[in-house]
């Protein structure tokens, strides 16, 4: 199995968990994503767009536009508390409801 | 186009921002696949198809962009709006005295005007409680004279029959007070016996169980349906009292229904029986066509049908019966139909008026003084207000300052005002029942509060252009210059003296209202009410009909209780009498001179009953020839007039020897209406039968043993306190006939004539009060703007004084200039005034509505206060001393 898709709901929490480490434009946030996961996870680049600017209005992301390291305009996004909070409260569900599915597909049936 | 109106409204970049962001991530993957070796082309087409929908992801990220902006605006639009409100806060609260008068100022004047905004909604606006109200008359037979009297029972069917469909139902009253036992002792019920129809033409529904049916006002069914009133006083407000029984006049009832609340008709119903059911003397006098007493018809319109098209129908029926029934009916052939709301409403709306105009007066009165310490304010904080200008806050910047300062205490106003609504409502309501109807409407709620938020919004808006534009206009280098030439600015300077003439023309005219309602009340106090009320108890005495039928027997018993009251100790005299003055009660007969030709059924005279002892016990002086003597019992038939009949009748003549002949006019006698020629034996003084604001009319008085009544009334005469010899005469009474019901039967006359002042006691003290105020907060404003001006004054003043002016003089010098002010004042006032007396003058009583000594007095009282109001601060200024002002400054 080389790919995979993002389960359903769980987008945010990867993004919040890629900007946990600092300021980091979009584009950065996926080449993070990918190196992760050995480039195993299946989703279109732009989909990314539409959910950092659900949680930067949600107000879990801040953002601010700053110069790129090959000196471009490019837009930065960093936790806010809330958000850290978030990541926190999501990686807690995201791992009990994976463990409930691995306990199942487990079981005897 | 868009996107230019997008960015300036938020503020940011928007959709420009959008693209830059997701071209930089389409840009840096074709980098990256450049630099793994693909070629430029192919790297930005491999990027493009990794990226995904570029333009659906455009979407979806500028509509979320789009809200957070949005959202963003208005969390900046609140925190401005916060950081103004608390600057006006800490703004007012640095200066409590200005924020307690204006706050104080403004509940007053909110309080009152609510407070009668819920009086008018109340009692003018609340639908009364019966389908289609408005379409709903009393009928009555009018004569030439305009005097209106009820029909008759047979008039009655016969203009029923007549009118046909002409209205859509036509129902007879007929009222009597049989007494029913109580654990207190018997007492009256004021019963309605009801024809069919009765309560489909009211248009009402039952609160509980059900009301008469047709077949039950057709037969004498022992039923009764209890109003409102009864039930919760009389059967404990208890859901189960239907099918309970109570005893009338020894005659057994089932309650078969309750109706709501409110449920009136006529006014003094407590119970509604079958006509059928109505006691045998009752009956006989419900046969007779001549008997137009106790009763009531009511009618409803038809939806299709005016007023005028209805009397029409009417007035056939009318001019029929009046040729066939010439004895009866000559002259009575116009027909009457007075509305029910009228009815019930009586003077109310006028009176209401005359409220509504004095607590409007009060209330501009009350704005106008907060715009004039608001003036003050802002010129007192001239450099500040003159700095900010100068920072560039536009006039509109520096009203909304003023206006959200103005928006806080116009709100705490009328938060304070509605607390002044409650209560002076829970005061009219106890205060005024008997000066308006239907109070138990009143109420404070959800709509008085909007009421009152909405004047205090009203008053903000007048606040706020008001000063504001004044402090606004001309900019900053009229605020700077202001300051800095240390004397007032002439535009602040004239706005105030606008306000001080409009106090004091306000105030005015509240005066001469006054003046009006004081000249009223004494008018009336100086009416002779032409007997002594002071020291008058009265006794309603009514014996249960069953058992009293017999005109001897009642006379009798009657005989038994004056000469029974007048041994009771403490009583002077006593005596009897159908109906006494400013009772409410009075019965007309038709009266014939012997010898005048031209008698015509209009002649009447009030028909009184009264026992040999009454001219004595009242204090009517007797004017010539004899009084009642207790020989007159039994003997020949004797009148005595009063002067107002002797003098139409017997102009420059000598009446006593002469002969009249009356009707027989008491209520259930067989021989009701019957002619009685009577000799006149003796002519008293007038007396003010149906109140002292009343016309006076003829009277006859004649032995009550010419047609004993049903009921009668006892005055005693008592010299000191009439309370304390209540118990020993109900004592005594009782003894006589224990089944008399004296449960309510005792009241003093002088308190009957109390009610009657009632009304105008009551707007006196309201209009009154107000005036004061009004006058108060007027001085106030002079006192204030004079104070102020001579403030700002002081070196020159004092300048003077070293100059060698005559410091005594100096405080005339500021006082003439309060008098530009009083003269535009005065007559402002004054025709404010006059219209003020046209609304009140319904009310008025001896006092035309333009009455030059309430005009003048008002005016001289006005003069002197507000000259007294400028001296007292100018002369305090004139007594500075020079040197130390000079030195200071």
């Amino acid at each position: 199995m080389d790919a995979a898709d993002v389960l359903p709901g769980t987008l945010d929490v990867l993004v919040l968990k890629a900007v946990s480490g600092g300021p980091v434009h979009g584009f950065g946030i996926f080449r993070w994503l990918e190196r992760i996961t050995n480039g195993r996870l299946q989703v279109e680049e732009g989909a990314l767009y539409p959910a950092l600017h659900r949680l930067e209005r949600r107000g879990w992301l801040a953002a601010h536009w700053g110069i790129s390291d090959n000196n471009r305009r490019a837009k930065y996004y960093r936790l806010t508390p809330r958000g850290r909070r978030a990541l926190l409260a999501e990686t807690a569900r995201v791992h009990s409801s994976i463990a409930a599915v691995q306990r199942v597909l487990a079981a005897q049936v | 186009m868009r996107r230019d109106l997008r960015s300036e409204l938020f503020g940011e970049r928007l959709p420009a921002d959008v693209d830059d962001e997701l071209a930089f991530h389409i840009e840096e993957r074709a980098r990256a696949l450049e630099a793994d070796g693909l070629s430029r082309e192919d790297a930005l087409r491999e990027a493009h198809r990794r990226f995904g929908d570029a333009a659906r992801y455009r979407r979806a990220v500028s509509r979320e962009a789009g809200r957070r902006l949005f959202r963003a605006r208005w969390v900046e639009r609140l925190g401005d709006a916060t950081r103004d409100l608390r600057y006006a806060l800490r703004t007012l609260a640095r200066n409590p005295s200005y924020s307690l008068a204006a706050v104080v100022t403004l509940a007053l004047g909110i309080g009152a005007t609510t407070a009668v905004f819920s009086l008018v909604r109340g009692i003018l606006l609340h639908a009364l409680p019966y389908d289609h109200p408005e379409r709903l008359v009393e009928v009555y037979e009018q004569n030439p004279q305009a005097s209106i009297r009820p029909l008759s029972y047979p008039t009655f069917q016969d203009w029923h029959a007549g009118v046909g469909d002409a209205v859509e139902g036509m129902a007879f009253v007929y009222g009597i007070a049989p007494p029913m036992p109580t654990p207190e002792g018997p007492v009256p019920v004021l019963t309605a016996f009801v024809s069919e129809g009765f309560f489909r033409t009211l248009g009402v529904r039952p609160l509980l169980g059900r009301l008469l049916t047709g077949e039950e006002t057709a037969t004498e069914a022992g039923v009764v349906v209890a109003s409102y009133d009864f039930w919760s006083r009389r059967l404990g407000g208890d859901p189960g009292a239907i099918g309970r029984t109570i005893v009338l006049d020894d005659r057994t009832f089932v309650v078969i229904g309750v109706t709501p609340p409110e449920v009136a008709y006529p006014s003094w119903a407590q119970l509604w029986a079958p006509l059928a059911a109505l006691p045998d003397a009752g009956r006989r006098a419900l046969a007779r066509r001549d008997r137009h007493a106790d009763a009531a018809v009511i009618a409803r319109l038809r939806p299709d049908r005016s007023l005028s098209a209805t009397r029409g129908a009417f007035a056939q029926a009318a001019e029929q019966q009046a040729a066939t029934y010439p004895e009866t009916a000559a002259g009575w052939d116009v027909v009457r139909l007075n509305r029910l709301r009228d009815l019930v409403l009586g003077n109310a709306p006028q009176r209401l008026t005359v409220l509504g105009l004095t607590v409007g007066l009060v209330l501009v009165l009350a704005c106008v003084n907060v715009m004039g310490l608001a003036l003050v304010r802002v010129t007192a904080r001239g450099r500040e207000l003159a700095v900010r200008a100068a920072l560039g806050a536009g006039r509109l910047q520096v009203i909304r300052l003023l206006a959200l300062e103005s928006l806080v205490v116009a709100l705490a106003g009328a938060g304070a005002g509605v607390c002044v609504a409650i209560a002076t409502t829970r005061y009219l309501r106890t205060a005024a029942p008997t000066v308006l109807p239907r109070l138990a409407n009143v109420r404070v709620d959800l709509g008085t509060l909007g009421f009152a938020v909405a004047l205090g919004i009203l008053v903000t808006v007048a606040l706020a252009f008001g000063p504001g534009w004044v402090a606004a206009r001309g900019g900053p280098r009229n605020l700077l210059g202001t300051v800095r030439a240390g004397h007032a600015d002439r535009a602040t300077g004239r706005a105030r003296a606008t306000l001080v003439t409009l106090q004091l023309a306000v105030a005015l005219a509240l005066l001469a209202g006054t003046g009006l309602m004081l000249r009223t009340l004494s008018a009336l106090s100086d009416v002779d009410p032409g007997f002594d009320p002071d020291g008058l108890l009265t006794v309603r005495l009514q014996p249960p009909a069953a058992r009293y039928d017999d005109p001897a027997r009642l006379a009798e018993l009657y005989r038994r209780v004056e000469e029974a009251a007048a041994q009771v100790p403490g009583v002077g005299r006593v005596a009897l009498s159908n109906h006494l003055p400013a009772s409410g009660s009075w019965m007309p007969t038709p009266i014939a001179i012997d010898g005048r030709t031209s008698e015509n059924a209009t002649d009447q005279a009030l028909f009184r009953t009264i026992s040999p002892g009454y001219f004595a016990t009242m204090h009517i002086p007797l004017l010539s020839g004899r009084a009642l003597e207790p020989g007159d019992l039994a003997g020949e038939p004797v009148a005595i007039v009063n002067r107002t009949l002797a003098e139409r009748y017997w102009p420059n003549e000598n009446p006593v020897g002469r002969f009249l002949t009356v009707h027989r006019s008491v209520q259930g006698r067989g021989d009701f209406g019957e002619p009685l020629r009577a000799r006149v034996v003796g002519v008293v003084g007038d007396v003010r039968h149906m109140g002292i604001d009343q016309p006076l009319l003829p009277e006859v008085y004649l032995p009550y043993t010419v047609n004993p009544p049903t009921w009668i009334q006892l005055a005693v005469r008592v010299p000191g306190d009439p309370g304390s010899l209540i118990p020993p005469l109900r004592e005594r009474l009782r003894s006589i006939e224990p089944l008399l019901p004296l449960a309510d039967a005792f009241d003093t006359l002088e308190h009957r004539l109390a009610r009657g002042r009632a009304p105008r006691t009551f707007l006196a003290q309201v209009v009154s009060t107000f005036a004061l105020v009004a006058l108060a907060l007027a001085a106030v404003g002079v006192w204030g703007i004079t104070a102020y001006s001579v403030a700002r004054r002081r070196y020159e003043i004092g300048l003077r004084v070293a100059l060698g002016a005559d410091a005594a003089r100096i405080p005339f010098g500021i006082v003439a200039g309060i008098l530009p002010a009083i003269a535009v004042a005065v007559p402002l006032g004054i025709a404010a005034a006059l219209a003020v007396g046209r609304v009140m003058r319904s009310q008025l009583f001896g006092v035309s509505a333009a009455d030059p000594l309430a005009l003048a007095g008002a005016g001289a009282v006005l003069v002197s206060v507000a000259i007294l109001a400028t001296y007292l601060p100018a002369r305090r200024a004139a007594g500075v001393d020079p040197a130390e002002v000079l030195r200071s400054d």
